[in-house]
């Protein structure tokens, strides 16, 4: 950096873009000719200028971070494993209902009948294709986790750091607040209260979720965002005089994405299975068609004790083939954070090199 | 031990907070929980005395909240939770008769499930880099995917149903056996009990192994751990106390935090398997409307929760010098 | 005791770190050797492998460190100990008639010796204290339970109350009270717990102690106590230290012997008086007028341009070349061995300006920079020359 820039200004931006180059070419004591004997004399100064880095379309720009997303995950094979089988499911929620043969909630002749060539999934008791349902229930199920998932992390984002953040009376009012959600349990708490919401649908449920789902991460945000404050950029943007808004969104929050993507993975799985489990309890809106409702109604028929195995392996299927890439997603993203848990490879000696090497 | 007061200081606030918020939960909903009763309850005789006993225990009463509130907390003193409507019985000896039950299988199973898991998870770090970790933690992982009364109700249809095994159904043989301390009696108690074990120990074991498996990975390379090898002491020996006993004890946190994750999954396998606690009781109460006994067991969970919340913490003093102290 | 013979000699040894992005030498070809009741010090810049060396010769080296030659040839002392109180866990069966009548006893390489003979000779005979004593002890345990499992390991014959017994003795010997015995680390001061980590060393009266830096974290004061009562333990019970460092001023107060490294090299050894006196290394030169000395007329402190190599890209020839006022043609081209340059006073450097046939002229008088011809046109304050660093690119 040149004098100038050394000189006491702050760099308020702190995405400074500069890409710093050797101006003057460094005569090394070895690079110039001998006399044998006579000492080299060493290069006096060497500047660095800064020169600003041309700015980049959008395009080149996307290509370049679809570079960087394709090694990291081509270096996490858990990761990647997620990825995909997240990546398929977001696909059929999409453009399943799009490609379907037949109507999910139309009845038909073929009642309770095991898979075949038409009915790839067999049907239920009423008649209804199984596949169709399992296809398009993917998009409700998907839907109201990912709302409620979103929802929770950003208020476990937004009372974690907080909390962490002002210490004092707030960080015990709040933590206690949060401990107290911790400790109850989530599953008879949603079960509670899905059951004296008088209205049924995915709008309770979604309320539900948020309710019983914020505390966890909110506490590990909590505890990072405590040790960063103490921290010396937070101190020097304190004493810039930066509001505590920015200093906890725009400081403190970058460096705690890996904890809030892992954070968010988790409740994402979170809240999947428990709106399956409050719909095949029968909470949610049975009217609607999605994974949990299938299950529903194939417990309601007594499907499994006459035989209808049909009815229910296909959806606990998707729900634990989802579940287990969301928590490969997260495996990785932990391996990605703590490089001490990555797969360690066993090094092999170079023997020849190196008996050549002291020849 | 100032820590230890602190924590059961927290406790109890916590006990406060969870019996309010069952107080509060239905007189804060909206609509009239009465009338859905009433029609069920349509071509039978109810007088109005009935009808004001039944609005009653929905709270909806001319009363102030405050009042209400105050004859509530006396009430759970005195051991008084309401009264069941499906089971025309108190609600305390409702929870009394059932909860022996969930208490059997859930605390068996959890503490099984802890205790395998942790075991695994050492052994995994330990043979770091071998087959072992390649397989079992996505192996695991992918079972504990799996919802709790998913794998319940697969258990149930192929160990139970196709191959008959065990039994699909109930706590114990009701229909040849006479609960007592008979061998026969417990025999059959357990019996009925593995599968319904077996679901909440493969859903939770994963969660064990591979937690306990990344915190011995970073205990691991501590320098104590070092020491201890240069040391000469035997592998087992630097295994086990060095490594696994620092590397255990965020487990038993995380412990106390699932006990509650368990709780929930196990209600869901009582339900499939048809099992008398609590939790099938709760699964009819709510489909039946029956809101004091859900209001009830939804009191009795959260209180065992929370004991054992607090029985892990004491544990975890005991295990970790460090947090004797008085923290400021 | 002090027969002045070799209680280790280490031949050769080299330790590559595999890294995804190239192979890294930390330790290339070192040989030195450690006689009985000495004290040797291991002086360097950091990464220059003076702890990776510690860790080879113990062989405490994790993946992805390895040890790709060498050997580690291990004297062990010929006493009525060897035979009496070693028990199965022995771990090399002494012939009976070498022990006791001739000198030569054989030596066992390190590296070669089975787990379970290794287990048995870690402690026993070679014992290790770490840098943070915080770090090394065991939160959960308290210090009597950390002292005596090692004893139970190794001599399974003491009781109980024998356990405890010596190590009581062993918190006497190294100043901390023994009703301490049953606190927890974190209950220990940063003083108490460095010297617990040397009383649980000497546990076993080893003949050999390697010391990583044991008392860079402690003030100079509690520093001071610490190496004075290891120096009389070590007069008193006689084993050899390797004393690991980058304080040198510390080395040539307690050192016997001193070891300089660079770059995974070693590049001068010699006693602490010669060094001190005439260092011949440019490298040792430049270390040594690094630090002002608190007497003695003042002196422009000089330093040493540049920094350390990146050990992924070592220069050729001599590592040190880049950054030495005296290189000449043959250093770039040709790795220098130690070479000993006076046999008498025993003091090895690995440097060409020694070396007969690529420097006919001989050794430059002095090696003070003053000395250069155009030493004041160079200006210090300025900044100083960069070997081309790896540049990193910030990207939006």
């Amino acid at each position: 950096m040149s004098k100038s820039e050394m000189d006491g200004e702050y760099p308020q931006d702190t995405a400074v873009q500069d890409k710093y180059e050797l101006l003057s070419p460094v005569p090394l004591p070895h690079e110039q000719p001998f006399d044998d004997g006579i000492p080299a004399v060493l290069p006096v100064d060497v500047t660095y200028k800064a020169i600003p880095v041309r700015k980049r379309g959008l395009l080149p720009r996307l290509g370049l971070w679809w570079q960087a997303t394709m090694t990291t995950l081509a270096a996490n094979p858990k990761m990647l494993t997620g990825v995909c089988i997240l990546g398929f499911f977001v696909l059929v929620a999409i453009f399943g209902p799009l490609l379907l043969r037949h109507d999910p909630a139309a009845f038909s002749n073929d009642l309770f009948q095991p898979p075949s060539s038409t009915h790839w999934l067999g049907t239920t008791q009423k008649g209804e294709d199984i596949f169709s349902q399992v296809v398009v229930g993917t998009r409700a199920s998907l839907l109201v986790g990912f709302v409620s998932a979103v929802g929770a992390t950003a208020l476990s984002v937004f009372f974690g750091m907080i909390t962490g953040y002002f210490a004092g009376l707030v960080d015990d009012i709040l933590s206690l607040v949060m401990n107290i959600f911790l400790v109850i349990p989530s599953l008879p708490l949603a079960i509670v209260l899905a059951s004296f919401i008088p209205f049924k649908g995915p709008g309770p449920i979604i309320i539900v979720l948020l309710i019983t789902s914020w505390a966890w991460g909110a506490r590990v945000l909590r505890s990072q965002t405590l040790t960063m404050r103490s921290r010396d950029f937070v101190q020097a943007a304190r004493a810039v005089g930066e509001t505590p808004a920015h200093i906890i969104f725009a400081e403190i929050l970058p460096n705690e994405i890996a904890l809030v993507s892992a954070s968010f993975v988790s409740t994402f799985i979170y809240t999947i299975l428990a709106d399956i489990t409050l719909e095949f309890l029968g909470l949610g809106d049975v009217s609607v068609t999605s994974w949990g409702n299938i299950l529903y109604w194939a417990q309601n028929d007594q499907a499994l004790l006459t035989g209808g195995w049909w009815l229910f392996i296909p959806p606990g299927l998707c729900i634990a083939l989802l579940g287990a890439g969301l928590a490969f997603l997260n495996y990785g993203i932990d391996d990605l954070a703590n490089p001490r848990l990555r797969k360690e490879r066993k090094p092999r000696p170079v023997k020849a090199a190196k008996k050549e090497a002291t020849a | 031990m100032r820590h230890l007061l602190r924590r059961c200081g927290f406790y109890l606030v916590a006990l406060w907070a969870s019996i309010t918020l069952n107080f509060l939960i239905p007189r804060l909903m909206p609509g009239d929980p009465t009338a859905a009763l009433m029609e069920r309850f349509q071509g039978q005789n109810i007088t109005e005395n009935t009808l004001h006993a039944m609005r009653e225990q929905f709270g909806i009463s001319s009363e102030p909240l405050g009042v209400q509130y105050v004859q509530y907390l006396n009430n759970l003193l005195h051991g008084d939770l309401g009264f069941s409507i499906t089971a025309y019985a108190t609600v305390s000896s409702v929870i009394a008769e059932h909860l022996k039950w969930t208490l059997g299988l859930v605390g068996v199973a959890a503490v099984l499930s802890f205790v395998l898991g942790t075991l695994l998870g050492v052994i995994v770090a330990w043979r770091r880099g071998s087959l072992l970790d390649s397989i079992l933690p996505p192996a695991l992982t992918f079972f504990s995917a799996i919802p709790y009364f998913w794998m319940a109700l697969a258990l149930l249809y192929v160990l139970g149903f196709t191959l008959n095994l065990f039994p699909v159904s109930g706590g114990y043989d009701v229909l040849n056996q006479v609960p007592g301390w008979s061998w026969d009696f417990t025999f059959s108690v357990i019996q009925h009990a593995i599968l319904p074990a077996l679901t909440i120990v493969i859903s939770s074991i994963a969660g064990w192994t591979i937690g306990m498996r990344n915190a011995m990975l970073t205990t691991l390379s501590e320098d104590y751990v070092l020491m201890a090898q240069a040391k000469g002491l035997s592998e087992n020996r630097v295994m086990l106390s060095y490594a696994a006993r620092n590397a255990i004890l965020p487990s038993i946190t995380g412990f106390a935090m699932s006990l509650g994750f368990i709780v929930g999954g196990s209600l869901l396998t009582e339900i499939v398997f048809s099992y008398p606690g609590i939790g099938l009781t709760l699964f009819k109460a709510v489909v039946g409307l029956d809101y004091a006994l859900t209001q009830g067991i939804f009191l009795v969970i959260v209180v065992a929760v929370l004991c054992a919340n607090f029985l892990s913490e004491l544990m975890y003093t005991l295990l970790d010098p460090r947090v004797r102290q008085a923290r400021g | 005791m002090n027969n002045n013979t070799n209680v280790l000699e280490v031949n050769s040894i080299c330790v590559d770190y595999a890294a995804s992005n190239g192979t890294v030498h930390a330790v290339d070809n070192v040989s030195f050797t450690l006689k009985r009741g000495e004290v040797l010090g291991l002086a360097g810049e950091s990464g220059s492998g003076k702890s990776t060396l510690a860790y080879a010769i113990s062989r405490l080296l994790r993946p992805p460190a390895l040890i790709t030659q060498g050997e580690v040839l291990y004297y062990q002392r010929k006493s009525a100990r060897d035979l009496n109180s070693m028990t199965q866990h022995d771990f090399k069966s002494t012939p009976q008639n070498a022990a006791e009548s001739s000198d030569a006893i054989e030596p066992v390489d390190i590296l070669k010796l089975t787990q379970k003979q290794l287990r048995a000779f870690r402690w026993q005979e070679l014992a290790m204290v770490f840098q943070s004593a915080m770090n090394a002890l065991n939160p959960v345990l308290n210090l009597e339970v950390q002292m005596t499992d090692v004893l139970k390991a190794h001599r399974p014959d003491m009781s109980k109350d024998e356990r405890a017994a010596r190590a009581k003795e062993l918190l006497r010997l190294v100043g901390i009270a023994p009703d301490r015995l049953r606190s927890y680390p974190h209950e220990l001061s940063g003083g108490m717990r460095q010297r617990s980590i040397i009383a649980i060393a000497l546990a076993l009266s080893p003949e050999i102690i390697i010391m990583d830096e044991p008392t860079t974290a402690l003030d100079v004061v509690v520093q001071r106590d610490i190496l004075t009562e290891l120096l009389a333990l070590k007069d008193q019970l006689g084993f050899s230290i390797i004393f690991i460092t980058h304080d040198l001023s510390l080395l040539l107060e307690i050192a016997d012997k001193v070891a300089i490294m660079y770059a995974g090299k070693l590049v001068e050894t010699a006693s602490s008086e010669n060094l001190s006196e005439h260092a011949l290394h440019p490298y040792t030169y430049g270390l040594l007028h690094s630090f002002p000395s608190l007497h003695g007329p003042r002196r422009k402190m000089t330093g040493i341009p540049g920094s350390p190599p990146d050990l992924r890209a070592v220069p050729p020839g001599c590592p040190f070349h880049p950054r030495c006022h005296f290189a000449f043609s043959a250093c770039k081209t040709n790795v220098p061995t130690l070479l000993n340059t006076d046999a008498q006073m025993q003091q090895h450097v690995a440097c060409h300006l020694y070396d007969a046939t690529l420097n006919p002229a001989g050794p430059p008088a002095s090696l003070a920079r003053e000395a250069l011809p155009n030493a004041d046109s160079y200006d210090y304050a300025q900044g100083t020359a960069m070997i081309p660093v790896i540049r990193k690119e910030k990207l939006s």
